[in-house]
């Protein structure tokens, strides 16, 4: 083992060699009476309950602004066929042309 | 709009199978002034109107907005049209475009589907009572004096006045250059479907670039935006 490598297992050995005395208070440092120190309980444990009062308390979450909704409107007077397809086999009926109407948009909307 | 008026709406429900169609979803502005004020706008919404056989190909197209007066003339010509071209066939409508194409090119004006009314005095069947007058007689009404057409509406202020000026000058203008355009493109492709017309119909025609996701505007609104680069980052 070269030097390089026993200097980056000192750390680790500083560590473990002290481990036995982290976070782990022994009899000699225990209060003279009195009740034990409470086992600390894991973070879900704590914060769920917390997060459950904050559920239950708090109102519904502020609305997004809408997105621009075009009203509805009646598409003018004319008796309009629900497509061209629709429309052509109703003009194979009756011997009439067909009328087609393209634009951007809905005719049925109100901004088109 | 066109399809509220009475008698466009009875002309359309006894002479043809109607169906409207979304050629995209139209673009809308609307400008909230920050006090409650918000005006809201359609931007370049363009319209055409097609007539087509029963088994659904092009006959002729209006593009763009019309007068009610000028819109129901055109109308009636539709249906003059399809009775015209249904005993004849797709070389009658090619003579037709070919001719109404030659006449607004050179500034005459264009020939009109008259109905023979001797089809009606007499007991005796008419052959057909549709005629495709050429160069039509001066009582005829010129595409331009067309856009005036019918009752003028009563206008409230001077913004509708000028609106419905506005109105006569694109009737005009699509009756004319417009129209033009139409009948060199329907002369070339012959008798098709819609969707074979509708993007260059849109595009060359109605200067709306289907394809295109800011309708050519595209200049306009981000040429001399002067925060371009910003928003880009």
């Amino acid at each position: 083992m070269n030097r390089r490598c026993r200097a980056s297992l000192w750390p680790a050995a500083v560590l473990i060699t002290l481990a036995p005395f982290m976070g782990r208070t022994g009899a000699a440092d225990r209060a003279p009476s009195g009740p034990a120190e409470p086992v600390l309980q894991p973070k879900r444990q704590i914060e769920s309950p917390v997060k459950q009062v904050i559920h239950d308390r708090s109102g519904p979450a502020a609305a997004a602004p809408a997105d621009f909704v075009n009203p509805k409107v009646e598409p003018g007077k004319v008796r309009w066929h629900a497509s061209f397809a629709a429309a052509c086999t109703a003009a194979q009926q009756s011997g009439k042309p067909v009328l087609l109407f393209h634009l951007m948009g809905k005719l049925d909307d109100q901004f088109c | 709009m066109l399809f509220s008026n009475e008698g466009i709406a009875r002309h359309i429900n006894q002479y043809f199978e109607a169906a409207w169609e979304m050629v995209r979803p139209v673009p809308v502005v609307r400008i909230d002034f920050g006090n409650g004020n918000i005006v809201t706008r359609t931007l370049h919404g363009n319209i055409a109107t097609y007539v087509c056989t029963r088994d659904g190909r092009v006959l002729d197209a209006l593009p763009g907005v019309y007068t009610p007066g000028a819109y129901l003339d055109c109308l009636d010509q539709f249906r003059l049209l399809a009775e015209y071209i249904k005993g004849r066939g797709p070389a009658a409508l090619a003579d037709y475009h070919q001719a109404q194409a030659t006449a607004l090119r050179k500034n005459e004006t264009p020939g009109r589907l008259v109905l023979d009314m001797r089809a009606f005095a007499s007991k005796a069947k008419i052959e057909d009572p549709i005629k495709f007058v050429l160069n039509p007689a001066a009582g005829a009404k010129q595409p331009g004096a067309r856009a005036a057409n019918g009752s003028q509406p009563r206008f409230e202020n001077v913004q509708d006045l000028a609106s419905w000026d506005a109105l006569i000058e694109d009737t005009r203008r699509n009756e004319t250059v417009h129209r033009g355009q139409i009948h060199e493109l329907l002369g070339r492709c012959g008798l098709v479907t819609p969707d074979k017309v509708v993007k260059p119909l849109y595009k060359d025609i109605l200067q709306a670039d289907l394809d295109d996701p800011y309708l050519g505007l595209g200049k306009t609104l981000f040429g001399s935006y002067p925060f371009k680069a910003e928003d880009s980052r």
